[in-house]
């Protein structure tokens, strides 16, 4: 299979322009549609749907950074950016379901049992969870980021403190703090 | 929580807080956090880290977390229009691509369908091409449990689709499970699976991809289920097996349903839907499939486990309620299907279907669980390349598939040859047996396209011109083969010639004792009959009982038969006391041989209910007959043979002058002939005119002569213009002008009777005898005395030969010649 087009301009970011502020912005977009590619694919090839996020990230990033030199620097880069990038995804698809979806009362979902919850229900959490976590942002951008890379993209811990240029302790500290505000916010205890 | 100067303070406090226990977390706030606005919010944020902990909340990632909604993604085809139809809803996704539930889009009228936008590998190109050659015959596949192929073609942009009729239901063992069936409603269900594949099979297409989700549960209106096949013949389509492009690569199989020569990637044929079948039927009963096929094995390991191990038998897995049911008979049938080597399983669905009915009726079954020496073959079997070669080869040679796939089948043959040349004949002959006996109308399960099926013979024997010339028992097998069902389908003189060249190698490679041979002569005598060659039929009668003497035991039916066939022909030549005498010698060897129901046996009665009545011994033929439609009835309702010897039994009855129960039987031969055989056969013809006997008696003088005028149109057409059988007819006809008064019709009827008599009995025969009795009646109403006189004369010679001085026939004729005569003197 030959290299997907974005190929060439994502080595490109990541070598020469490591150091741009708006690499992130930059990325995305150019990632945006391998995921979705990679994500289908993943999905057509198992009989239960089934997706593991890493695996899809890492083979994104193999197709785009194609055999390139990149330093390391730049490939937690592009795994930062790669999360936005399936969050976007994610969100683009569960608004398209959610818009096929008859209207009705939205279903209070218990986000722990994910084995019952059903397509509707997931997409409309993931919604909730992304507008959460735009507030969430406004209040402490960088803890939204580790939920971003850790929850949308996968990543863990230590890649996710390498991706933001943070201390891996940092992350874990963000990560739990983020989790009990964004719980807090869609799930107020007396509700 | 919106103030990130608090959210600050809040994380400090909240890095404290998570590490005191619950109890004493009031406590300890309301001494670090004199702010009670802040204390409420981090008391909320520990207690929501509790929650979110307990919940499992964030745990995972997001995107395997959305996969239900990912997989089914509304589609961006949803709206989209297909040549004709635009697609509403995506209905499913199957290994051939993704079905939507679509519409007609030109308005033209109303149609809703499931249209197959089709993924993987299928060149436009070709599929085009199959479509020109295969829309015509799947959209004649109309059968009610088969869900058609309405249309097909490829997108503007170049995308290949097909659109079936929509069949929305659970699939088979789903519906069952569901639905709590027993066993009788599964198999209830399951028979009609069977009917529906055997009909496809008898139109020539092979599924090749049968399983549960391509079988569906539909309720009528009334809400009683119902079964629809799915996807008929579209593996065929996609997959280009039919026109030999297929490759291994390309190939479209489930595994789980698989059959051995199918995942070896060898000929596919209706034995490889029976084993699909049987596969289907194991899951139906025992609730799980026989073989475990993990998405983990590899092609070998699934060739490995298909083709190599046997699965346990339904009743060994199935729930522990159900295992009584299914021990015995249902885990033979479900064994027989499924069979590693074709040859070994059903012939066709239609055989699976009748034991399965059968073991419902409680009567005994076809199938006989494996021996030790089916297990021993079928070790052989799979491991040289010695699969059926011939089969193979056979099917090849019939479909006239393409070069390259057909040379590599006769190498894989010319290696089997280390096996006998008889083993493998009697393979060949099975095997073409299953495949064959669709296009013979005797069967009773047919129903085909004759025309297509006599286009596939006449190709196979064309091609046995040239090819196997190495292999003279094989070929000797098939020609053998090909000739019987040709003469099934009206086809003599090809099937004569054919059964020639037969014999002839089998003489020369067998020689002349072979059962074989004997076969073949028997054959050959009979196709010689219809040809009305009887000189050859008296020959080859005589020569294949006297094979039959020396290559059979003395008491194997085949010997039976031949005897009471070479029995017919006696009496066909005018020796009616070795005829009878053979033929009671025929039914003593056979009812000590075979099973009340044989074929052999009833074939017998009935000849020797022929012939007693043929001496006019109407009270003995009248006890022959009665038995052997009684026998037919209770063993073989079904029995093709079964018309006819109603018809015989009537014309007892007849004489016997019980002419009411007369006309039934032959009202009753009537329907079924016509119902079996259409409208225009000569045995409607023989019974039309054995009916209109009876409103002849009765003076209905209109309604007879309508009826022999049908049954002569019948022979003319079928049987050629110089049919003794149109003789027998025209005399009728002849007697029927002569007693309007119309003698110039009557008279030239008369003598053309007798001239088609004349030639074809040059010895004379009864019917000569009735032309010429007729002829003499005519002269005589015309006062030609003269001639009446001689003819009269030389009928009551020629009854006086047949039958003997006492018959009613040569009464009748002396009667005749008296009054001749009496006129005579008065002139």
């Amino acid at each position: 299979m030959s290299a997907p087009a974005a190929s060439g301009a994502v080595t490109r970011l990541l070598v020469e322009q490591a150091d741009a502020p708006d690499l992130l912005d930059r990325l995305v977009p150019l990632v945006y549609d391998e995921l979705r590619s990679v994500a289908r694919r993943h999905l057509r090839r198992n009989v239960a749907p089934t997706i593991r996020t890493t695996e899809l990230v890492h083979e994104a990033y193999g197709r785009l950074a194609a055999g390139a030199k990149v330093p390391a620097s730049s490939r937690a880069h592009f795994f930062g950016a790669a999360s936005r990038a399936m969050r976007q995804v994610l969100v683009d698809r569960a608004r398209r379901r959610q818009a096929q979806k008859r209207p009705q009362e939205r279903v209070s979902v218990d986000f722990g049992r994910f084995e019952v919850a059903d397509a509707d229900g997931r997409a409309d959490d993931i919604l909730a969870i992304h507008e959460s976590l735009g507030r969430l942002a406004r209040l402490d951008e960088r803890a939204a980021r580790v939920v971003e890379c850790r929850f949308f993209g996968g990543l863990s811990a230590e890649e996710t403190a390498e991706a933001l240029g943070v201390s891996a302790r940092t992350v874990k500290r963000d990560w739990a703090d983020a989790r009990a505000w964004l719980y807090r916010d869609l799930r107020p205890a007396d509700a | 929580m919106t103030d990130p100067t608090r959210w600050v303070e809040a994380r400090r406090l909240l890095d404290v807080g998570r590490e005191v226990p619950a109890a004493d977390r009031a406590a300890w706030l309301a001494e670090a956090c004199p702010d009670s606005g802040l204390r409420a919010e981090v008391a909320g944020l520990l207690d929501a880290e509790d929650r979110a902990a307990s919940s499992g909340f964030l745990n995972g990632s997001a995107a395997d977390w959305s996969a239900p909604f990912l997989a089914d993604e509304p589609d961006a085809h949803e709206g989209r229009a297909v040549g004709p139809w635009r697609l509403v809803e995506r209905l499913g996704e199957g290994g051939m691509g993704v079905v939507y539930r679509a519409e007609r889009a030109d308005g033209l009228y109303e149609q809703t369908v499931a249209l197959k936008l089709v993924g993987r590998g299928v060149a436009p190109e070709a599929l085009r091409r199959r479509l020109r050659h295969e829309r015509r015959i799947l959209a004649r596949l109309a059968h009610p449990h088969i869900a058609r192929l309405i249309d097909g073609g490829v997108t503007d942009d170049g995308q290949p689709y097909l659109a079936m009729e929509l069949a929305e239901g659970a699939p088979l063992t789903q519906y069952a499970r569901d639905q709590g069936l027993d066993v009788r409603a599964r198999l209830g269900l399951f028979v009609g699976v069977c009917e529906a594949v055997a009909h496809a099979h008898r139109h020539l297409v092979v599924h090749r991809d049968l399983k549960p989700s391509n079988v569906v549960v539909v309720e009528d209106d009334a809400g009683r289920p119902r079964v629809r096949l799915l996807d008929f013949g579209i593996a065929t389509l996609l997959d280009g097996e039919a026109d030999g492009t297929m490759t291994q690569t390309g190939r479209l199989l489930t595994p789980a349903y698989a059959a051995p020569e199918q995942v070896r990637g060898g000929g596919l044929t209706t034995a490889t839907d029976v084993y699909a079948l049987g596969v289907v039927l194991y899951e139906l009963l025992a609730d799980r499939r026989p073989y475990e096929l993990g998405p983990e094995l590899s092609p070998t390991g699934v060739e490995r486990v298909v083709c190599e191990t046997e699965p346990p038998a339904p009743s060994a897995v199935a729930p522990a309620g159900r295992r009584r049911a299914l021990r015995g008979d249902l885990d033979t049938i479900v064994g027989k299907a499924m069979r590693k080597a074709p040859a070994d399983r059903y012939a066709s669905a239609d055989a699976l279907a009748d034991d399965l009915r059968r073991h419902l009726d409680g009567l005994p079954i076809a199938a006989r669980p494996a021996t030790v020496g089916y297990r021993v073959r079928s070790f052989v079997r799979r491991h040289p390349v010695g699969v059926g070669a011939t089969a193979l080869v056979a099917l090849a040679l019939l479909l006239g598939l393409a070069g390259t796939t057909w040379q590599a089948r006769v190498a894989a043959a010319e290696r089997d040859r280390a096996q006998s040349e008889a083993d493998r004949a009697n393979q060949t002959a099975d095997f073409l047996r299953g495949l064959f006996a669709a296009s013979d109308p005797y069967n009773p399960d047919a129903e085909g396209d004759t025309l297509r099926a006599r286009t596939l013979l006449l190709r196979g024997a064309a091609r046995l011109e040239t090819e196997l010339a190495g292999q003279p028992a094989v070929r000797a097998a098939l020609l053998h083969e090909i000739g019987v069902s040709l003469r099934g389908l009206g086809q003599l003189a090809a099937a004569d010639s054919l059964l020639a060249a037969a014999e002839a190698l089998q003489l020369a490679h067998l020689g002349p004792a072979s059962p074989d041979l004997g076969t073949t002569l028997y054959e050959r005598s009979v196709t010689l009959d219809g040809l009305g060659d009887y000189d050859g039929v008296t020959a080859t009668a005589r020569r294949a009982l006297a094979v039959r003497r020396a290559a059979l035991a003395p008491g194997h039916p085949d010997l039976g038969q031949a005897m009471d066939w070479l029995a017919t022909v006696h009496e066909w030549n005018g020796e009616p006391d070795s005829a009878l005498a053979l033929e009671r010698g025929a039914l003593a060897l056979l009812e000590g041989a075979v099973p009340p129901g044989d074929d052999r046996l009833i074939q017998a009665r009935h000849n020797l209910g022929w012939m007693l009545q043929r001496r006019g011994d109407y009270a003995a033929a009248d006890a022959a007959l009665a038995r052997a439609v009684a026998d037919t009835r209770a063993h073989a309702p079904d029995h093709p043979e079964l018309a006819s010897t109603l018809s015989l039994w009537g014309l007892a009855l007849r004489h016997l002058g019980r002419l009411e129960e007369a006309e039934a039987l032959y009202r009753e031969a009537l329907d079924r002939q016509r119902a079996r055989l259409g409208p225009d056969h000569a045995e409607v013809a023989t019974t039309l005119n054995n009916l209109a006997r009876l409103p002849l008696e009765r003076g209905d003088l209109d309604e007879a002569e309508r009826l022999y005028g049908e049954a002569l149109a019948i022979f003319r057409h079928r049987l050629g213009p110089d049919a003794f059988n149109n003789g027998v007819v025209l005399a009728h006809l002849a007697g029927i002008a002569r007693r309007r008064g119309r003698l110039d019709d009557a008279e030239r009827l008369a003598r053309e009777a007798l001239a088609l008599h004349e030639r074809a009995f040059p010895d004379g025969s009864t019917y000569t005898a009735s032309a010429l009795v007729e002829l003499a009646r005519v002269l005589s109403a015309r006062g030609r005395l003269d001639e009446a006189e001689r003819r009269a004369s030389a009928a009551l010679a020629l009854r006086e030969a047949q039958f003997g001085p006492d018959h009613e026939g040569t009464a009748e004729a002396r009667a005749l010649l008296a009054d001749v005569r009496g006129r005579r003197s008065r002139t």
